[in-house]
């Protein structure tokens, strides 16, 4: 796997590039802003587009803006969106347009290789990652209608996991269950909150973290 | 040059000043009545001296002179003549001439004749001479008349003297003691003012009462004097117009200039009309006309004048209304209605000159006219007594500072009644400077100006540069001066107090913006220091980990396993202190979206509507914070069940409302998070309120946005 990295801090870009290169993913190219990013994404073609969210010149969200403009031009590429902190409205926006191949990550991921590598892998392969942070606040968030009193602990322990991204194996692996336990809790879910069921992840992710802000007080 | 007096205020000058107004007008009563008196009694004496006349040339007829001395005697005498010609009764009485006349026919004719000319009641008086007879009736001005006749020694009229007497054999008319009243009364206001009004030495009083005065010329056997008589009582007209132009003394418009100077002028030409008008009787400047038509003629023309005159001081009243104060308006009435009346008589006394005399409308518009010249100085003097009495300008002044204190120069020069009044400031408590902030000293005034300082204690706070005469005003100086010092210290007062609010308003932007860039300095010195190494001293560790694993060195892996748990749990320290110190998804994304993500990390549910379109990113700071500790004390204190954020923006004020069901006792106390959030709030210009009770807790933020 080619990935290309682009963080303002060299302690990160070089502490990751130490971290990929151990697990045998190849950094093509770093950067520290988003200048010359699109053209070097065109050259090298990577599997993956990793950027922090805040950089240069405004540190605000010119990482969003990056792998937004990024996704819509080069298509089939895998683009992961690092932030210091987890704004739910920027996991909705940048999933607005699919969540095929999108991630959206806490950074201290990083510090948990296993899980950070796999969210990479889901990314790349064009499924989501969408941080577990944001799920919980979605499903959290107090609902005066109580709709998701109708799911059992469980079925919502794996609603989350749907959200964040996992294909039904993930779940099952996951929650240490056989797949087709998972399976069967999905399409509860599903049919309980009213939701198309799509083998798609990428769509049921979207359809998921959609209906949760939907149903918001 | 005038040194200037400290005018001081003096609360106990009212008695004396009462004093002086009772004072001034019972001196001007006195120098009226005695001005009255005195005339009627030079009148009077030169009555006696024509009588004794009169006998002499009686006597003279009856010693047998010659008739033809005698009538050069007369004619010398008098010194004057109007020739009734044969020919203007032989017209008339045709048959008679041809026969002659005797005594009782002659006086007959001279009846018939003397009414016919309108010249009253003719008295029979010389049955004993049958060659010299005489008329004594009133004349056209109330002056009683003599009218010798010539007779020819064959019998025949050769000619008829028409001449005025200039002695009346009684008192004088009723038309000279009206204008001698006008006269006396010119001269008691002009006395009662002359201690009473500062700017206003009573020339044109003096004036009006000397013209009125030459009435009595008219008593004098001398022609100059007599013809003085005549003309100068014509001028009172003058002083009235002026004196009724005058009301106040705000400056007139042009147009009123223009119109009063009209009025002047044709007041200012009744006295050379008069003059012109002097045919047949003894005067110095001879007969300028010599028909009777052009003698009423000119007499029409004058009255006519003089109703113009009176038109356009009427209007020029009635224009001066609406700008007039309240407190003029009865005087500026009274003015006006002098005028009208004195209008309509002098138009009534053309008319009658104009188409002949003796109706009675005639005599009546012209006792109106002089009733209404003798008001004048009544109209004057009341104006004089009620304003001394009330100061309405002062009255007036005080009200026009309260409601619109930076408008001094229109209400001083009002109370005042100077409009040249000038207002100065200074800026440094030394120089008075003028409106163009040129510095104005003493030394810089034309001589009727003079300049007095204001003071507040011992300090400067401004002047005025006024006419010098007010100095004798002192009373009203000083009144005024106390009433601008403290219309001036208020204003300075306000000033002072507004510009040190502006400053506490400004350094507490200024603190609470230093506290947010401070804040925000040390959310970015950590997102970019100790996160960032944390971060990467974490997958460090995990590359450590890892590669203990492959080694086989499990407990050393586990080691380094905890350590990275601690390093994520430092930073999701880190993140929620340094998330608080800075909204950055309100900077990126706006207030509503700001509040959006407070309610989601609420562990109340939250209802949020949040309309803020327009409002300027301070403000929208502010009601963040607002919304973050409204959030933050319902979760940690209301137990309520549900909350809602409402912001909207109503008449350019952001309105912001946390509110709650919970039981909250919540109150903005001392070192609180409600009280910091107050500080911002008011620092904003707005306000903060807590309305809390066992049905809820509501906390509203109002800010407004210019």
């Amino acid at each position: 796997m080619r990935v290309i990295l682009v963080d303002d801090s060299a302690l990160i870009r070089d502490g990751l590039a130490r971290v990929l290169a151990d697990e045998s993913v190849e950094v093509a190219a770093t950067f520290s802003d988003a200048e010359g990013v699109l053209a070097a994404v065109r050259k090298l073609e990577p599997d993956v587009l990793v950027v922090d969210i805040r950089m240069p010149p405004d540190f605000q969200t010119e990482g969003l803006e990056l792998a937004l403009e990024v996704r819509r031009e080069v298509a089939g590429i895998g683009i992961l969106v690092l932030s210091q902190h987890i704004e739910t409205r920027y996991a909705v926006e940048l999933i607005s347009e699919g969540a095929a191949g999108v991630g959206y990550l806490l950074k201290d991921r990083v510090t948990n290789i296993d899980a950070f590598l796999d969210a990479l892998n889901r990314v790349a392969s064009g499924g989501s990652a969408i941080d577990p942070t944001v799920v919980s606040m979605l499903i959290r968030r107090p609902r005066k209608l109580g709709v998701l009193d109708r799911l059992t602990d469980r079925e919502r322990e794996v609603l989350a996991l749907m959200a964040e991204g996992h294909s039904n194996a993930g779940i099952a692996d996951q929650l240490i269950v056989n797949q087709r336990t998972a399976e069967t809790h999905v399409s509860n879910i599903l049919m309980k909150l009213d939701l198309p069921p799509d083998s798609a992840v990428d769509r049921r992710v979207s359809a998921v973290v959609m209906w949760l802000r939907s149903q918001e007080a | 040059m005038r040194t200037e007096e400290r005018c001081r205020i003096s609360c106990d000058n009212r008695p004396v000043e009462q004093f002086r107004v009772r004072f001034s007008l019972a001196l001007g009563l006195i120098a009226a009545v005695a001005a009255v008196t005195g005339a009627l009694w030079i009148g009077n004496a030169q009555h006696g001296l024509a009588v004794a006349e009169l006998v002499r040339v009686e006597s003279l007829v009856d010693d047998g002179t010659p008739l033809a001395d005698h009538m050069r005697w007369v004619f010398d005498l008098l010194g004057r003549r109007r020739v009734i010609t044969e020919a203007d009764l032989s017209d008339r009485f045709e048959p008679s001439f041809a026969a002659g006349f005797t005594a009782d026919e002659l006086n007959d004719v001279l009846d018939a004749v003397f009414n016919e000319l309108g010249l009253v009641t003719f008295v029979r008086y010389a049955d004993h001479s049958p060659t010299f007879a005489r008329a004594i009736g009133v004349g056209e001005f109330g002056v009683p008349m003599l009218v010798p006749i010539e007779v020819a020694p064959d019998g025949m009229i050769a000619s008829w003297v028409l001449t005025e007497l200039p002695s009346p054999p009684r008192l004088p008319g009723w038309e000279s003691t009206l204008v001698l009243l006008a006269g006396g009364l010119f001269i008691g206001v002009g006395v009662a003012t002359l201690r009473s009004r500062p700017r206003r030495t009573p020339r044109v009083e003096l004036l009006g009462a000397g013209a009125a005065f030459s009435t009595v010329l008219l008593f004098s056997s001398s022609t100059l004097a007599y013809t003085l008589g005549r003309v100068l009582p014509a001028t009172t007209i003058v002083v009235a117009v002026w004196l009724l132009l005058r009301p106040s003394r705000h400056p007139l418009r042009p147009w009123a200039v223009g119109v009063g100077a009209v009025a002047v002028t044709a007041a200012a030409v009744t006295p050379l009309t008069r003059a012109a008008a002097l045919i047949g009787h003894p005067n110095v400047i001879g007969s300028i006309v010599d028909s009777d038509i052009a003698y009423r003629a000119l007499l029409a023309g004058s009255e006519a004048l003089i109703a113009l005159a009176m038109v356009l001081v009427a209007v020029i009243g009635a224009a001066e209304l609406r700008h007039a104060s309240r407190s003029r308006h009865a005087s500026v009435w009274f003015g006006i209605v002098v005028a009208s009346v004195w209008a309509i008589s002098a138009g009534g006394s053309s008319l009658d000159y104009s188409l002949g005399h003796g109706s009675w409308a005639g005599g009546s518009l012209r006792a109106a006219g002089l009733s209404s010249l003798a008001l004048v100085p009544v109209v004057v003097g009341l104006r004089l007594f009620t304003a001394r009495w009330d100061r309405p300008e002062l009255a007036g002044l005080v009200v026009d500072l309260g409601s619109a204190p930076g408008e001094l120069q229109p209400a001083v020069a009002t109370a005042l009644e100077d409009p040249s009044v000038q207002v100065l400031h200074t800026l440094d408590g030394e120089r008075l400077l003028d409106e163009g902030g040129r510095a104005v000293t003493e030394a810089d005034l034309v001589p009727d100006r003079s300049l007095t300082r204001i003071q507040s204690g011992e300090r400067l706070i401004g002047g005025l540069v006024h006419d010098a005469a007010l100095r004798q005003d002192a009373a009203r100086l000083t009144a005024v001066v106390a009433a601008i010092g403290l219309a001036l210290d208020v204003n300075r007062l306000n000033t002072e107090v507004t510009a040190q609010l502006d400053e506490v308003q400004a350094s507490r932007r200024r603190i609470i913006e230093a506290g947010d860039a401070a804040r925000q300095r040390v959310e970015r010195d950590l997102h970019d220091g100790a996160q960032q190494r944390l971060v990467a001293v974490g997958m460090d560790l995990q590359r450590a980990k890892r590669q203990a694993e492959t080694k086989g060195e499990y407990e050393l892996a586990e080691l380094l396993d905890s350590a990275t748990s601690d390093v994520r749990r430092a930073l999701d320290e880190i993140r929620l202190v340094s998330r608080g110190f800075h909204p950055s998804l309100l900077a990126e994304r706006g207030l509503g979206a700001a509040v959006e993500a407070l309610a989601e990390r609420s562990p109340v549910p939250v209802r949020t509507e949040v309309a803020s379109a327009g409002v300027p990113a301070a403000i929208e700071k502010t009601a963040y914070y607002v919304v973050a500790e409204g959030l933050t004390n319902v979760a940690k204190h209301a137990r309520a069940a549900e909350a809602s954020v409402r912001i909207a923006l109503e008449d350019g004020t952001l309105q912001v409302v946390v509110s709650d069901d919970g039981a909250g006792e919540a109150a903005i106390r001392p070192g609180s998070g409600l009280q910091g959030l107050e500080d911002r709030v008011v620092a904003e210009g707005g306000r903060l309120t807590v309305q809390s009770g066992p049905a809820g807790t509501t906390l509203t933020a109002v800010i407004p946005c210019e």
